[in-house]
């Protein structure tokens, strides 16, 4: 695609196909387990490093 | 005479420009202790580190509790935990990953929690400042604050330029009451919340604090008459994935050197604190094999930007509003999954970067609709955050 073109539409562009998925995972991969400490859902405090580590399964999954 | 009540933060240097006015109406706890040291050596009274309400017994339990979730998980692993169906080579190798790093993770997270826990119980805050929502930290202070009916806060430490209403994790809203810097960011957010300005920035409204041009160029060894350029650098993070990550910006930084190399620029390359300490390495063998000469630096961000002609940034970045600030023209060079809006700085992929930068003119529009009160931003939070932490 020509650069001229990406850059009227470039948000979304290039974005990888796993993303919205490894999002939902990040949270969801531990539905079942009720992992609460002093009324705090783990989940939400592991979040954004489970985020990372997902994405990275993705992208070496996919690059494999 | 009664005490002042106690505000506790995430700890955020964005903030730190509002410390010393908190510190007149609260005693301040801080998550962060690197902040609350910081915060003492201001010669801020009454600060408190959050960790030191932290005792042996309770860090113990702590401890206990998290390898009992530890357990948990290792038991739902045994019992055929499943991370995505779609994918089956994934979940075989989950068992070689989440054990230790859900170990890490949660005690360090629990033990946290356990700090939080003393000290509220003990000094009973009355509110939650954070300038972010996405990190283990700022959550346990406020998801613990919600659950204990104290008022959460948050104060964004930067703008992301990410697609408004986006699915990233940077638009996930955890605290009650939002500030912003501006109308960007109000409507990026798209939420009720206080514009407020942006604290961190007020600093470069005050002439006598940023050097001049010709001072910076002087303290810089720049030669008068120079063309001078300063590349704003960037790093990648995997909370989103876009485009080809690492190689990308390496794509970049090398349309960078070579519009450097065809002006005969003076190159800064001011770099993102984000970003592992082997990079100045790399920059630098880079401008010397391109033949471009020039700076590397971390800090001193206001030098780097009343230095350049020209400020470039390695997709959207806040420094870009800095240099508009500061009068200086921005250009960014894109990348994907983020741009500034199209009233911000012009943009280009690279191919034509010399014609950007040689056309880029300073832009008051753009830091007019990313902040309100500018130079007097820390007054107005301050007094958002009196508004509702009484």
């Amino acid at each position: 695609m020509a650069a001229t073109q990406e850059a009227q539409d470039p948000l979304e562009k290039g974005a990888a196909q796993w993303q919205e998925r490894a999002r939902g995972l990040a949270i969801s991969w531990a539905d079942q387990l009720d992992l609460v400490y002093l009324g705090v859902p783990l989940v939400r405090l592991l979040e954004y490093p489970m985020l990372d580590v997902i994405n990275r399964l993705y992208e070496k999954h996919h690059d494999a | 005479m009664t005490p002042k009540p106690i505000l506790a933060l995430a700890g955020g240097h964005t903030q730190k420009a509002m410390w010393p006015a908190l510190a007149e109406h609260y005693r301040l706890a801080f998550l962060d202790t690197a902040a609350a040291n910081l915060a003492g050596e201001m010669g801020l009274e009454g600060i408190m580190r959050i960790e030191g309400f932290l005792d042996g017994e309770r860090f113990n339990q702590a401890k206990n509790e998290a390898m009992w979730a530890s357990e948990k998980v290792m038991a739902a692993l045994k019992n055929g935990l499943v991370l995505d169906h779609a994918v089956p080579e994934l979940n075989s190798k989950m068992p070689k990953w989440l054990p230790l790093f859900f170990r890490d993770q949660a005690e360090a997270a629990m033990v946290r929690l356990a700090a939080v826990d003393a000290c509220f119980a003990k000094e009973k805050p009355v509110g939650v400042l954070v300038h972010e929502d996405v990190t283990s930290e700022s959550r346990a202070l406020v998801l613990y604050a919600k659950e204990h009916g104290v008022p959460t806060l948050h104060l964004p430490h930067a703008n992301h330029f990410l697609k408004a209403r986006t699915t990233d994790i940077h638009s996930q809203i955890t605290a009650e009451h939002m500030a912003f810097y501006g109308e960007y960011m109000a409507d990026w957010y798209g939420v009720p919340g206080t514009r407020v300005g942006a604290p961190q920035w007020d600093w470069l409204y005050h002439d006598i604090k940023i050097p001049t041009k010709e001072i910076a160029r002087r303290g810089m060894g720049i030669v008068d008459g120079t063309k001078t350029l300063t590349y704003a650098t960037t790093w990648f993070q995997m909370t989103s994935v876009f485009g080809k990550g690492a190689d990308d910006l390496e794509a970049a930084w090398l349309r960078m050197l070579e519009a450097a190399k065809t002006l005969k620029a003076f190159l800064i390359v001011k770099m993102h604190p984000g970003e592992q300490a082997n990079q100045e390495k790399h920059y630098e063998e880079g401008m010397k094999k391109a033949e471009v000469h020039g700076a590397i630096m971390r800090q001193n961000t206001e030098w780097a930007l009343r230095a350049a002609d020209c400020v470039i940034v390695q997709g959207p970045s806040n420094v870009g509003v800095e240099a508009a600030i500061l009068g200086t023209p921005v250009v960014e060079l894109y990348q994907y999954g983020a741009r500034y809006p199209e009233w911000g700085p012009s943009g280009t992929w690279g191919e034509d970067l010399v014609q950007k930068i040689e056309a880029a003119t300073p832009n008051p529009e753009f830091v007019r609709r990313i902040l309100d009160h500018p130079g007097e931003a820390t007054e107005h939070a301050v007094e958002w955050v009196r508004g509702i932490c009484k």
